[in-house]
This record gives C-alpha cells, structure tokens and sequence, in this order.
C-alpha cells in the first residue's frame, strides 16, 4: 500500500494517510521540513519546465511534496499553471502506472482496483494470460470521443461481448485527461489564505512565480498578443488552458506558424498540451503540412474567408483589410492608444 | 393525405379510429412513459409535439379522440418533457438504428415502385410528369425481395450488437411501411451524440484504418513510398474478435454465399489473382489478403443504417402499435424476423368494401389477397387495401 500511495498520492487512500501523518502547515517554518519543500518546489519547476519531475521518495515524504505542491500551484494563482502542473503530475502518474501494469496480477488487480475504479469509477478488468485489458464500450466512449486520432476510433479496435481490448498503454491514455481534470479540481478547490503560508512556503511561492515571469513560453503569450490575429490567439488559448482544438483549428495554427517563420520544432511545441498529444504523430503532421513528407507540398495558411466558413473567425480591428491570417500586422496595445 | 379529398380522409380516418379502437392492447407503453416526449401528426398535416402523459390510458384516450395519422414517442428519457427543448432536461435516451430499405437500393424497386405528380397527382412512369412537366414524387411499394434485404440487415446489426456490443436485449419492430427500427433494451442508455457516432460508425465499419486492426505483408520489393514490384497484403485473423475476425473469417471461407469460390473481383481475375492467399507455417496456415478483398468483405458484412437517427438523442419514434399514415400498415414487432410478413403481420384495417378510384398502383399483396394492378381505374376494395393505397395518395373513395 504504501508503494502504491508514494506513486499516486492524489489517491483517497494518500489523502486518508495524510490526515493520519497530521501535519499543520506551520510546521513547515522547521528547518528540518525543508527537504519537503525543495521537492515540492522541483516537482513545480519542472512542470514549469515541461519535463516529467522523476525522483520517487517514501511514502510520507511523496504525499506531502505532492500537497505542498499543489499548494504552490495555488499560492502562485496563475491558472495556465494549475493545467500544466496537473499535466505533467498526470504524466508522472502515467509513467508509474505504466510500470504497474506490467507486474503480476494481484499487483495489476490492486492499481486496478485502486486508481481506475476509486478514482476514475471505471471498471477495467485484466485478462491474465493475453496481458490485456477490458474495458466496457460505454467507459471506453466516455474518454476516446475527445480523441482526433484514428486509433481510438471504436472501429479501429478490437471489441468483444460489449467490452473494447486494450493495452496497458492505451488504458493508462484513457483516463490521463480525467487525472489531469482531477488534480486541477484539487488545486482549484483549495481555499487558501496566502497570507497565513510559513515563510519559507511563501518564498519559494514567490521564486517560483518570479521564473514563471522570466520563461518565454509564459512570456512570449503575453508579448506576441498583439501580434496574432484573434483567430490564431483563440487556438492557442485553447491549447493553453487544456482544451482540444478541431483538426481545422490545429491545421489553421499550424500552417499559419509555418507561414511567419516557426521552425517546426516549435510548432510541434505549441501541441504539447493537447490532450491527445503524441509527439510522434504531432512531428509526422506538422512536417507534412510543411511539405517535408508526403507529397512535398507545402500547404499554405488558409484565407480568411475559409477560416470564416470554418467557424474560426475572430475578427477584430487589426483584421481590416487583411484576406489572410499572416497579413495580421498587430493590433493597438493600451500603450498605443491616444 | 393532406391534400385527399375530404371524404376520402374520414374514410381513413375512420378506419384508424376503429383499429385503435379494436387493437388498444397492440399499444406498447415505452418503459418510464412519464418521462418521454410525444407527438403526433394529424391528417391535415399538423404536427403536435411536446406531449407527455402519465400512462398509456391517458395515450390510448388521445388516440381515440383525436385519430392521428401518426404517433410518435422520444428515445429521450426527459426531466421536463413537455418543456421547450432546451428546458426538458434530458436525462438519458435509448439507443434506437433505423433500416431504412429506400437506402438499400432494392433491384426490383423500378419494377414495383410508381411516381405521383406533385402538382396534378398524374400517376406516372418517371421521375418527371409527363402531362405538366413537374417533379414526380416517388411511392413505394415493397415487394418481399425489398422485405429481404431489410431482414439481411437487421440479422446483420444483430449479430454485431450481440457478439462485437453484447446487446442481447432489443426489439426489432417492422416501421409500418419500408423499413425496420432496432430498439436496445436496457444498456447504451447514457451515451450522448458523439458516443452514438461512434457506434454508428461501428456498426458501418465506417472510418476502418486496415493497417490498425491488420498487420501489413509486403510481397516483392516495395520501399516506403510504394515504388517497385510487388503487392501489398493483410494478415488476415480469423480468430480475433470484431471486426478483425469477421473480415477475416468471410475472406477465407472457401464458399460466398452462391456457392461460388471467391477468386477476387473483376479486376484481379484479369491479373488471375485471388482475392487472398496462404501459407503453412509449421503447423498453421496464415492467409493474407488485398485490400479489395477487404473492402469487398466489407461492402457485404456493414450494415446500411440511418445514422442520423442513432445520433440524434431528442428525435422522436413511431410508436409501436400504432399505424404508419403512409401505408396504414401498423409498426409491430418482429418475434420472429425470418418469418415475418408485414403484408399480414402488420395489416390490421378491416375488411369491409369501398367503391374507390385507383390512378395508379402496381400488384401487391396484403392479408394474402393480391390486387392491381390498377391505373386510372374505379374498384371495389376491402377497407385495408383501400387504405393501403389512398394513405400513399394514389385512390379515393368513388361515387358508386
């Protein structure tokens, strides 16, 4: 249990084990806690970073790191954050349930048991022998309709006797968006008063706000603003706050990216938040739009009026006299104004 | 029938009435009555929605009183259901597949189907009338063969509701006039559009990547891109599960259906290939396939349904046991599908003659009695033949 509790202290059984440690949060004005609070801090920054933060402690030092974090999160109040942070939380639970499901079976019945039906209240059953999983079509609907892929498609996989056959991977996929949705509720549901936080949680709150100000992604929304066209900047805001943008969308921002400039490494970035994010078939789609695959051509931004056919248009004042998205010169900041 | 005479639209109206009358018992209340939306169509052509009653008595009592043409009632299991639309409060819905047998492209449907003018009510040969030159509307007149192939869809979609969904608890109803409704029973209840989507598609086996569900095989010498000689092949695998299987398992039958050994289509027997071949290894055999017997397989094996009318959860249904005013034939269930005949098993009106004028209609059968052809002709009919043809705006009730 305890193993179990370290790898996803966002279980119920973590937030009973926490109730029983009994910590205060003044506690944390201890020196001898500071250990917790730089794991904390790492599993923030590395959120803030884009990277999966990997070091697995005990349970008792896992549980209340995860906390703490969340209590970072909040404590820092910005909401693009919450996601991120719930993300690549949710990426790390991924990783964990990855290795779990491959043990034997009694382990995989207990993670089973404990995550997808506890937490996510979806029966998945494993079938010892084929190293398979099942889970009922209706569960399994739940989650893929959100999916643009042809993979998840139900006729694109095995169904049997009201049940869909699936991998552990493809198991752990399903339920990543409600993980990610879960630990956002946490930090979003956490009442909180800043002012009370033990100094040295304030501090490191405080840093960790200062590096989000100073990482270009955070930044560059902020400065480059004005400079995309509101059909672009919609897309982009729905990625950043986790949403799932249309395949036109995502062709829209991507081939209007292509057209300024981005590299295709960076355009491939901008997906990364997707729910259905694969790095792989992202790299594939986005080097085809920029004709590097394929059939080599490549596909320029779509005009204006397709966009609006499309049900993508924003239109605002910087958009007079433009017929497509990469004419946008920029709109009048409040500075600019008067 | 809006547009019949007024003496001919009493006469079946009256015909309803007394069928409601005589057949109360035939009315299938749908499970929580309370929370479903009704409706129902008149014969001047006034539709009524927004309806909701308590029990089927209360139901039963507007059907005698007001004799629609049409009954209808929600998948859609409401909170509100008398509400507008966006206040009903939908709570879940059934999970309905509607055959319709016009989408079938029946063979035999020039050889029984007639057209009636929309302006003159000409009853003519094509689709355009040749006596003003306006658009013909098309009347159908389903023969057993159109009845056939409705009955091959639906054991179709219930064998992959049963073994690919494990629905074991439906109700398949003949629709009254040219089409079957599939109705699931109990399970698939809280699936909102794009879920059903998905099983629309599924059951079509529309979106099927082959290179998911099959492992590719390169005969020859072909790079990435396709260049060079040689062909691109499927492992087939007849013991999987869905679709997989049922492709599989079709393709490597030795037989088709007509007895005949499946050597692939037109175009591979010019090439003189089959549409799969095989191979031992050790002690099993593995079969590979082309994509077009694939596709083949696929064309014969996907069932041909309505999508719209899974998808859309707030759509309403026509009731069972009650009569479809464009055939005055009743939507009834199918116990037993191979043995059913609508042309007995749903024709209810009663027997008693009317003097009527025919413009048109070709030989059909009802209760076991053939009639027509008939073009421009008066007849006696029995009240369930008359009704047959007038509900289809081809006959009214003549002096005599």
């Amino acid at each position: 249990m305890s193993r179990v509790i370290a790898r996803y202290p966002f279980l119920r059984s973590a937030g009973e084990y926490l109730r029983l440690l009994d910590y205060s949060l003044d506690e944390f004005n201890d020196p001898s806690m500071s250990h917790i609070i730089d794991k904390a801090s790492k599993r923030v920054l590395a959120a803030i970073n884009g990277t999966v933060y990997s070091e697995l402690s005990d349970e008792d030092v896992e549980v209340v790191s995860f906390l703490l974090a969340c209590i970072l999160v909040r404590s820092i109040g910005v909401k693009s954050l919450y996601r991120r942070f719930a993300l690549y939380e949710a990426r790390r639970a991924e990783g964990f349930l990855l290795e779990d499901l491959k043990r034997d079976r009694s382990a995989i019945e207990n993670i089973l048991t404990l995550v997808f039906k506890d937490v996510f209240a979806v029966d998945v059953k494993y079938i010892q022998g084929e190293g398979r999983f099942i889970m009922k079509v209706e569960d399994y609907l739940r989650y893929s309709t959100s999916f643009h892929d042809s993979y998840w498609r139900l006729t694109n996989r095995v169904v049997h006797r009201g049940y869909v056959y699936l991998d552990a991977k493809d198991v752990i996929r399903l339920v990543r968006d409600e993980l990610v949705h879960l630990i956002m509720k946490r930090i979003e549901g956490m009442r909180l008063d800043i002012s009370s936080l033990p100094e040295p949680i304030l501090r490191r709150s405080e840093g960790l706000k200062s590096m989000l100000v100073e990482d270009k992604e955070f930044r560059v929304e902020r400065l480059e603003v004005k400079s995309y066209p509101p059909c672009i900047l919609n897309v982009l805001r729905t990625l950043e706050q986790g949403g799932n943008p249309s395949h036109t969308a995502r062709v829209l921002l991507a081939t209007y990216m292509l057209g300024i400039g981005k590299s295709v490494d960076q355009v491939c970035e901008l997906f990364r938040s997707a729910p259905d994010y694969n790095e792989r078939v992202t790299r594939y789609q986005v080097e085809h739009l920029a004709g590097l695959r394929g059939n080599r051509v490549a596909y320029s931004c779509p005009s204006c009026e397709k966009v609006m056919l499309q049900g993508l248009c924003f239109k605002d004042e910087g958009c007079d006299g433009i017929k497509n998205p990469v004419q946008f010169k920029g709109r009048k900041s409040d500075e600019d104004k008067d | 029938m809006s547009n019949q005479g007024y003496e001919t639209i009493q006469v079946v109206r009256q015909a309803f009435r007394e069928f409601y009358y005589n057949n109360s018992r035939m009315l299938e209340a749908p499970e929580e009555i309370g929370a479903r939306e009704f409706g129902y169509s008149t014969f001047n052509g006034v539709m009524v929605r927004h309806l909701s009653f308590k029990s089927i008595n209360e139901l039963y009592a507007l059907l005698i009183r007001e004799v629609p043409s049409d009954v209808y009632s929600s998948a859609a299991y409401y909170t509100n259901p008398t509400l507008p639309m966006e206040e009903k409060g939908l709570r879940y819905a059934d999970l309905i597949f509607d055959i319709d047998i016009k989408e079938l492209n029946p063979p035999c449907s020039s050889t029984h189907d007639v057209y009636i003018c929309e302006r003159c009510s000409n009853v003519t040969e094509g689709r355009v009338c040749d006596s003003c030159n306006t658009n013909a509307k098309r009347v159908v007149f389903p023969c057993d063969s159109c009845i056939e192939l409705g009955k091959r869809e639906v054991k179709k979609i219930l064998a992959i509701l049963e073994e690919d969904l494990g629905i074991d608890r439906v109700k398949v109803y003949f629709s009254g006039n040219y089409g079957f409704h599939i109705h699931v029973r109990g399970s698939y209840l809280n699936l909102d559009s794009k879920a059903r989507s998905e099983i629309v598609n599924y059951v079509s086996a529309k979106g099927m990547v082959y290179d998911i569900l099959f492992k590719r095989y390169r005969r020859g010498k072909i790079d990435d891109e396709g260049n060079g000689r040689g062909s691109d092949m499927f492992v087939l695998r007849p013991n999987a599960y869905g679709w997989a299987g049922r492709i599989s398992r079709y393709i490597i039958s030795a037989e088709d259906g007509e007895g005949r050994r499946k050597k692939g289509n037109d175009k591979d027997k010019e090439k003189g290939k089959k549409g799969y071949t095989s191979k031992r290894l050790g002690d099993h055999k593995l079969y590979y396939a082309y994509t077009h017997a694939i596709e083949d397989a696929l064309r014969l094996l996907s069932v041909r349904i309505d999508p719209n009318v899974t998808i859309d959860v707030h759509r309403i249904f026509r009731l069972a046991g009650t009569l479809n005013g464009k055939s005055s034939l009743a939507k009834v269930t199918c116990e037993c599908i191979d043995s059913f005949d609508p042309s007995v098993d749903a024709c209810f009106i009663s027997d008693r003659e009317v003097y009527a004028y025919v413009a048109g209609a070709p030989r059909f059968r009802l209760k076991g009695n053939t009639f027509g052809p008939y073009r421009q002709e008066c007849s006696r009919l029995p009240l369930y033949a008359f009704c047959y043809i007038a509900c289809k705006g081809l006959a009214t009730i003549a002096k005599s």
